[in-house]
């Protein structure tokens, strides 16, 4: 697909969050154009500790053809669902894998790129690091780096049913709805109190990272080692690393968008000792130097501009 | 179904290195050996040939001695990653504070930490029978002052 032309609009904000609007006119001699819409809806208050948002991401009009999205590591898990067409994942252990259905993944270390095609229509759930081991009793550290069908996890009726509601849904509200009420179904009965570890692992994320794991131990009553053990079973990760990945995660975000970056700055507010310990780690989690990051990123975010007056509102 | 019982399999295999790490963690040479095959290979990279034996040979008298001359010897597990069906990359980071001369390196009292490259295979009986360790020696050396 020739895109002559790229209309951006974006976020706005309906009574359950978030959403942004990406719109590409095919190309400039034909009316036909694809429209693609990501939004993002608040969780109930009491689920906030473990859910950091729903998602839904769909295309209407023309199909949607060589779409590559790239996307960093976020310090966050999910539970996907795939009403649409079939997409595939490339990263640093598969040059193109079929993505499952319905899946749940874990932390993913290292960026990776999506391919898609035809008809987007993608919803899901972004959980906050320690949450898939505070809800469903799951051992995080399996999941790192692997996309795990979701019938593995939870009963296959279930999946089923909760992924035919998505499929015959059209009312966005009412598909985060059905997401929420899935999650919660899933549990027994007994409403999750948030631990140490979701409190600890979601300080790092509050924080960006930037914090002092030594610090964070004062707050849990544990041993170092002990914490470590636990972090890691529940999270995939151990603290400082994690930590260390969701600084870059932030300093990807920083970025976002931008062709031209002040390095000198990023790595000194982002409290790095030193700038080849900087380029280590942007390295080390983006697979390319930030140069090279910056000349060929293509993540969704730099799709997304600011709205402007006249942009669609929901 | 043949995708998804590799995955639970992917799954499984970590099992094994995340506990091989945890027992290295507590100094429990035999869990750690208990979880491997007694015959399989272990490569110590930065040794070179002398670095290769099998995990019940090589393996133990290395993580032995290493026990022995560095008594606080302590590791964190950064990350598990399975490369493919059975193959588990983790990344540690071990630190100590030597107490004995070691592998040439002359006691000076004088701590290490280290990032570490641990490579596990597993074999159909769900027990490690590779391991591949990979660090940096030089450094490693200069930590501890030689």
């Amino acid at each position: 697909m020739g895109l002559a032309t790229r209309h951006i609009s974006a976020p706005g904000l309906d009574k359950a969050g978030t959403f942004h609007l990406v719109r590409w006119a095919k190309n400039s001699l034909t009316s036909t154009i694809t429209v693609m819409v990501y939004q993002k809806f608040k969780p109930a208050e009491w689920l906030i500790p473990f859910v950091e948002c729903y998602f839904l991401w769909h295309s209407s009009g023309e199909s949607v053809a060589d779409f590559i999205v790239e996307s960093p590591p976020t310090g966050y898990c999910s539970l996907v669902v795939n009403s649409g067409d079939e997409y595939f994942l490339q990263n640093k252990k598969y040059e193109r894998l079929e993505a499952p259905k319905q899946f749940i993944s874990g932390q993913s270390i290292y960026s990776y790129r999506l391919f898609l095609g035809g008809r987007i229509n993608i919803a899901g759930i972004v959980f906050k690091p320690a949450a898939l081991a505070t809800l469903f009793n799951l051992p995080t550290y399996q999941y790192t780096e692997e996309r795990i069908p979701l019938k593995n996890v939870f009963k296959a009726v279930s999946v089923d049913a909760l992924a035919h509601s998505l499929a015959a849904c059209t009312d966005e509200n009412e598909k985060a709805k059905l997401l929420e009420a899935f999650l919660i179904s899933q549990f027994s009965g007994k409403k999750p109190e948030p631990d140490v570890i979701d409190k600890a692992a979601n300080l790092i994320v509050e924080k960006n990272g930037l914090v002092d794991i030594t610090e964070v131990l004062k707050d849990v009553y544990m041993s170092r080692r002990n914490f470590e053990r636990c972090f890691f079973k529940k999270v995939g990760l151990s603290p400082k690393y994690y930590a260390r990945m969701r600084r870059m995660s932030y300093i990807l975000n920083l970025i976002a968008g931008k062709k031209k970056v002040d390095w000198a700055t990023i790595f000194s507010e982002c409290e790095f000792y030193d700038h080849s310990h900087f380029t280590k780690d942007f390295t080390e989690f983006t697979g390319r130097t930030p140069q090279q990051y910056l000349e060929q990123n293509i993540e969704l975010a730099n799709l997304i501009e600011k709205p402007r007056e006249g942009d669609i509102r929901y | 179904m043949e995708i998804l019982q590799l995955q639970q399999q992917k799954l499984s295999i970590k099992n094994q290195c995340v506990e091989f790490m945890f027992a290295y963690q507590q100094k429990n040479v035999s869990k750690m050996l208990s979880l491997c095959d007694p015959e399989g290979t272990v490569h110590f990279r930065p040794l070179g040939e002398a670095g290769k034996g099998t995990i019940g040979d090589l393996g133990k008298n290395i993580w032995t001695m290493l026990i022995d001359c560095f008594p606080n010897i302590d590791n964190t597990l950064d990350a598990a990653v399975a490369e493919d069906d059975n193959t588990v990359r983790c990344q540690v980071v071990i630190r100590g504070t030597q107490v004995k001369d070691f592998a040439g390196i002359p006691n000076k009292g004088m701590s290490f930490d280290s990032d570490h490259i641990f490579i596990f295979h597993i074999n159909t009986s769900n027990l490690i029978d590779s391991i591949s360790v990979e660090w940096n020696h030089a450094d490693f050396s200069r930590q501890l002052g030689s």
